[in-house]
Formats: C-alpha cells, structure tokens, sequence
C-alpha cells in the first residue's frame, strides 16, 4: 500500500483519462473533420434575398412580401434618433456599444451571444424580456447570428424570428432593425466561420423584414474588401474591426433611419451617399494600411489555430 | 504537433509511451528515434520533404562528427564544412526572405521568393547539430558511434519543438545507459502536468488580454490598458516558453533522461545581465560556449569584450526572428548590459529593491520591442505608453482598463506569484503527498477542459 502510494498520480491520470479517451477521440475527430469542411463560396455583398418558398420557416411571423427586397427611403437622423433605442447584439454590438458614437441607447449584448440561446441568456443580470418589459423603445437593432453560423440553419432562424416575435409583442410601437452580420476576413475563413455560411444566413435574417415595421441593413458594404469579405486594414483578428471604425458604424447606422410614419416611395439606395464621403475624409483611411501590417506574434499564431468547433467562436 | 493538445495527450503520448514502455532496453533509443520522426512528420505534413531534410542534416553531422574525431589533421576543415553546412539551410530557410526585403529596399530592385514556410525546430536543431560538432572537434566529448543515438538525440521530442538546446554531453551518458523507473515516470508526469498548467491556465489567458488589446488597436487604448497589455504578453512569453521547457523535462523523465532546466526564476531578476542567465538557459550557454568563448570572452581587454557582447547580442536577436525590431531588440539588451557592466550594475545589485523596480519598467519595455514586428505600430504603442508624449488617440474608451481588469485580475494574479518561488516551495513540502496528487489532477483536467473548449494558443517561440 505504501509503494502504491508513491505512484498515486501516475495512477489517478491514466484511470481518469482512460475513461474520458472516449469524448477526446470523439473531439478531435470531430474537430478535424469540421476543419476539413469546404469553406462555402461567398456570394457577392450586395445580394437581394430571394425566397425560394420550401425555404421559408413556416414559424416565421413577419412574412415576406415579395421575394425583392423593396427600395425603402432612409433619412439621416441624428444621434438623438437613439434616444429610446434598443441594441441587441454579440460580441461586435458590445464593440459598437464600447467604441461608437451612440452611447446614449441601450444595449443587451454579449460576447458569444446567440439568437438560440438568447432566451435564457443574461446580461448583467437581466433577460432579454427584463429588458423589453422594462420600458418603451422607438427603436430596435438586432445583429445576432455569427455566434451560430455553423448551427442548423432552419433551428437558428425559428428562435431568430421568435425573438423578432417577442419583440413585436413587448415593444409594439418601436421599428425593429435587423443588422446583417459583418462578414469576416478571409484570412480567418475555415469550414465554418466563411463568408459564404455568413451570407446565407443573413439573406435568410433579411426575409424576416416585412417594411413596415421590422427592416433589414446591411452594413458589410461599407467594410468590405470588394470580393465580399472583412477588408484586413480595418482589422486585427479579421472578426472584429477596430476599435476606431465603430465610429463610422455609427454614423452609418445613423445615416439610415427609418421615420415611424416615413415608406418608401422614390427607390434610393440603402447607403446614401455621406457614408463614402465619410470615409474619405476618415482620418485613419492612411493609417488603416499601417494596421494591417501590425502583426503581433500572438495574432499571427492565434490566427493559425483553426479548431473548426462551433463552441470554440463562443467569444464573439 | 503542440504538447498542449488533444491529440498529443490523449493520442500521441499514450500510444508512443506505451510501444516505449514494452520495447525492450536496446531498441528504446530507436523507438524514440522513429516515434520523434512521427512526431515530427505531422508539423510538417504540408511539406513532407522537411523530414528528409531534418534526416539528412541528422545523418550529415553524425558522419561530420565521426570524421572530426577520427581524423584529426583534417578535423578543422570537416567542422568548417559542417557549420557551413548547418547555417546554410538555417539562413536560406529563416533569413532569405529578410535579406531580398533589405536588398530590395536598398538597391530598389523587385525581387521575389517564393514564400518560404520554415521547417519547424530549425533553429534548434541547428544549433543542437553545430554544438555537438563544435564538442567533438574541442575534445570535449568523443563523436556518437551509433547513428540511432545520434538521431535519437537530435531528434527527441519532447526538445525538438523549443528546446531546450540539450547538448550532447548532457545526455552521452544517458543514451547509452539509463535506468526506467515508476518513479521518474511519476516525477515526469507531474512536471509535465505543471508546465502544461503554465502555459494553458496562465500563458493562453493572458493571451487573450494582448490579442483584445491588439483587436481595439493601438490607438484606441488608454494608457493603463497599455500597461496592462504588454504586462500580460510579458508573463504570456514567460508562461508559455517556461510551460514548454517543463513539459520538455518530463517528457524526458518519462524516458529516463535529464533534460536540463531552461528557466529560473527571471522575473526575480535585478540587472538584464541577471535575467539571461535566467531566461533561455541553454541559449545563453550557446551563445557563451560557442561565440563568445572563441573570440575571447572578456580576456582580450575591455574593447574586445565589448565588441564580444555586441556580436553574441546582435544573433541572438536575429535567431529570435528575421526582422528588424529583433536587431533592435538585440540592440537594446546589449546597450542595458555594458551599462550595467560598466555603470549601473553593482549598484542594482546593491540595492535590490531599485534593481527590481529598474527591472520592472525594463522588461516589459524590452518585450514590446519583442512583440511588436512593425515599427509604425511600435511607435503608436510606445507613446501609449508614455501619455505625456504628442500623439493622436482615436476612439478610445473611457475605464477600458476597469473592464479588462475585471476579466484579467486573477491570471495576473497567477502570474505574479508564480514568477516567485512560493509555489515551489509549497510545492516541495507537499510533493509526494495525495493531496498533491488531487490538486495536479485538478490541473490537469482544467487544462484539458480549457483545450476542449478550443482555448488554445500555438506555442509562441514556434517560428523557430
């Protein structure tokens, strides 16, 4: 007993990890075959979301009018448009709530959140519903999905368009914007997380949109590189922009606001025009090249590390 | 392969221990020969031919070797070949891309190269193949007469990643003879275990500080959160490379072999001259051993020795990496240590409470330099460092640091204490006891779970 003793951490390790082998092979199997998947090819970013009618979760309840995305005459509001704004988001909401120029809405996000989970999801101690029971919003901005890209689609979409529900049933009055997903770099690009997956799911986010009450923006036109994904200046990790371009995500958002009462008559495009003079004059638009080229040791290595798992994107 | 993985853990080790194991004495040498060339082969499956490279220069410097040995007249000129020979692929392979950008720079020219992915382990085995050479010519030890040994030494996994640079003095001895025991496989098991709780509980952690911090941007970080960043990649460095270097060790101990320690202790260091005899023992022992031993060592006179310093300190900046701010990084050390050498040391050394404040602005100063490839980049950090500086901030957000300390307080926390030698002395009062047994357990299992979430982080020093 005495001589067992001695090797009592030799064998706790191997009893333990005999039995747990199991799960580990199952991971790492899982892990390389997702890391195997083909990344999808990513439609062009200014796609009009058609609906093929099978697709279409029967669940939803903001129907679709048409399969055309109808032209919809944004304004330019101001910052004080988001008064008695809502935004709810992931890790890039927490971003715009950190380090855009819309501080005075409320914000419901975190890293890693999901429309799937969001249900029972807390955020300084309060649900989503604690939040939309609490007071009366004009407005509110959803952008969820990135978390979940590699989920069953059809699952992500049925809780998507129930919170859509949940919201239209708490908040009857307000406009609900639905924020595509920004696409990400392609340099992070794997079987999972691509530009492809990203875009399917937001043309079926953008079916959600009725133009009534609940609209579909689509910000990725401003960040893109041209061939539909994340541009690598405007970024470190290729998921996130940078702290600094969460100023021009606001002016965007600012620049395309829906009036309660205000439709569409005359069809302009979505992005209006201040939007590139906005980022020509951006102060930054020298220093962005410089960014790129910033590759600190630890990026370059984290970038390397694709582990393909859906769990491992949970930090967004 | 990273030994803070999946698949080493639970498939690689168990499988290869377990052929080891059941391999009677005489061909153990070979089955850890053949199992590092696996272990090899899958860090480098996209380019398959590395392996018969990293062979070829294992069979090279074996027959190099014999020949320096046994013919002693000619023996200066096989050791010229084999240097030759041994920087030869670690220059084309490291350093050739950095040579076109200068020449290009330099004489405005376009030139291109393909990109060059560098065999993994080339900086180590380099200088692990030139060391045994240099050995032998030095009489210091006789040429290996069996070329499974030789692979075997060269080869050994648990150093063949990032070291430690094992010289084959240190191990002669062991290859030939050595004796397997339960103990030094449970001894090797929990220094493992350790160094795996390094670098996956502490290192990968605070990891995730300085890449947040490099997802802002550089301009859009306060102050404090400057410090805090490049305070965390300092003990994410430290973590990681130290994390490494023990589960090089007990790796080894599983096999009955000593493989030398790397790390002791740096960060209690008062002078930079301290802290590499500290840090990345076995590369400063190289560099001692092989360059500034030969030129003289600090025998021929205060300006001969100076100019040892700076050639020892220029490589190893480049052997850290092919790219301008290791020079300078280089550079910088050098300069701290003849001003300790020739003003300031005695008096750190006197007064350690001022050396370890001296130490404490020092070390991170010298790793930013370390950190950070690009020199605009660099720049933009520095002054955020430094706030009374001139220099334009965007966006930046109010409190970032109370967030990130908030997220980041309790590894840091680790980090401090276990850059002391508190734990280590607990660590001996409680060694043998099955309370000790559960806490490493508990390591352990942590550490798989935080792997199996996909927290993962290739080793830092992998460029090599």
């Amino acid at each position: 007993m005495n001589k067992g003793k001695q090797y009592i951490y030799t064998f706790l390790l191997l009893i333990t990890c005999f039995v747990a082998s199991p799960f580990m092979w199952h991971k790492i199997w899982k892990t390389s075959a997702d890391a195997k998947k083909e990344p999808a090819v990513p439609v062009s970013a200014n796609v009009t979301p058609t609906a093929p009618a099978g697709d279409v979760p029967a669940a939803t309840e903001a129907s679709t009018e048409g399969s055309a995305q109808p032209a919809v005459n944004y304004t330019a509001g101001s910052v004080n448009y988001f008064d008695d704004a809502l935004f709810i988001g992931d890790s890039r909401m927490v971003g715009i709530s950190e380090y855009g120029s819309l501080k005075n809405a409320d914000y419901f996000c975190s890293e890693g959140l999901q429309a799937s989970r969001i249900a029972t999801e807390a955020v300084d101690g309060k649900t989503v519903d604690d939040v939309l029971n609490s007071k009366t919003y004009g407005k509110v901005y959803v952008m969820l999905g990135i978390n979940e890209v590699g989920n069953d689609m059809d699952t992500t979409i049925s809780k998507y368009s129930a919170l859509v529900s949940d919201i239209k049933a708490k908040q009857p009055q307000a406009i609900i914007y639905l924020l595509a997903n920004l696409h990400v770099s392609s340099f992070v690009e794997d079987g999972i997380i691509n530009n492809g997956n990203i875009d399917t799911l937001n043309s079926r986010i953008a079916q959600l949109a009725d133009y009534s009450t609940t609209y579909y923006l689509d910000v990725n036109t401003v960040f893109d590189d041209g061939y539909g994904g994340l541009n690598a200046e405007y970024t470190s990790d290729g998921i996130h922009p940078l702290a600094k371009y969460y100023g021009e995500w606001s002016d965007w958002l600012c620049a395309n606001t829906v009036s309660k009462d205000g439709q569409a008559a005359a069809p302009e495009q979505a992005e209006v025009p201040q939007d590139n003079a906005a980022e020509a004059t951006t102060p930054f638009a020298a220093d962005a090249t410089q960014e790129a080229a910033a590759e600190t040791v630890t990026t370059a290595a984290a970038n390397s590390d694709s582990s393909g798992s859906n769990d491992y994107f949970s930090e967004y | 392969m990273v030994f803070s993985s999946l698949e080493f853990i639970f498939i690689f080790l168990p499988a290869f221990m377990a052929v080891y194991a059941l391999t009677p004495s005489r061909y153990k040498n070979a089955i850890l020969f053949l199992g590092s060339i696996i272990f090899y082969s899958m860090g480098v499956l996209n380019n398959p031919i590395y392996i018969m490279l990293f062979l070829l220069t294992i069979l090279f410097n074996f027959i190099i070797g014999e020949f320096i040995y046994y013919k002693r007249r000619s023996a200066k000129a096989w050791l010229t070949l084999g240097i030759i020979f041994n920087f030869w692929w670690l220059v084309f392979f490291k350093y050739s891309g950095f040579f076109l950008t200068n020449a290009n720079a330099l004489l405005r020219t376009h030139m291109t190269v393909k990109d060059i992915i560098l065999p993994i382990g080339i900086s180590f085995y380099t200088f692990q193949n030139v060391s045994y050479i240099i050995d032998v010519y030095r009489r210091k030890t006789r040429s290996e007469q069996s070329l499974v040994n030789y692979g075997a030494y060269i080869s050994m996994f648990p150093q063949l990643i990032a070291g430690p640079i094992v010289t084959y003095g240190t191990v002669a001895e062991q290859l030939k003879k050595r004796q397997h025991t339960p103990r030094k496989i449970e001894n090797g098991l929990k220094t493992f275990t350790i160094g795996l709780g390094y670098k996956v509980l502490i290192a990968n952690q605070l990891g995730g500080l300085w890449r947040d911090v490099a997802n802002i941007g550089y301009e859009s970080i306060s102050s404090k959160l400057a410090w805090m960043g490049i305070i965390a990649y300092s003990f994410q460095l430290y973590f990681d490379f130290m994390g490494y270097s023990y589960m090089a060790m007990g790796l080894g101990q599983m096999m009955a072999f000593d493989i030398p320690k790397n790390f002791d202790y740096p960060y209690l260091s008062v002078t930079m001259t301290e802290f590499w005899r500290r840090w990345h023992i076995t590369l400063g022992s190289w560099f001692r051993e092989n360059i500034y031993i030969p030129l003289g060592g600090n025998r021929k006179g205060t300006q001969k020795t100076v100019r040892n310093f700076l050639i020892v300190w220029l490589f190893t900046g480049l052997w850290h990496g092919a790219s301008w701010n290791f020079v300078l990084w280089g550079l910088v050390l050098f300069g701290l240590i003849m001003l300790e050498r020739f003003v300031i040391g005695d008096f750190l050394n006197k007064y350690r409470i001022v050396g370890h404040l001296y130490m404490f602005l020092v070390i991170p100063l010298t790793w930013l330099l370390f950190a950070i490839t690009d020199f605009h980049e660099l720049g933009i950090y520095f002054r955020r460092l430094l706030p009374f500086l001139p220099q334009k901030t965007y966006a930046v957000m109010a409190d970032d640091y109370v967030k990130y300390w908030g997220i980041y307080r309790k590894f840091f926390i680790a980090g401090i204490v276990f850059s002391t030698r508190i734990p280590e002395m607990i660590y001996k009062k409680i060694k043998g006891s099955p309370f000790c047994a559960i806490l490493l357990l508990a390591v352990f299992w942590g550490c798989v779970y935080c792997m199996y979430k996909g927290m993962n982080d290739p080793f830092l020093y992998f460029r090599f």
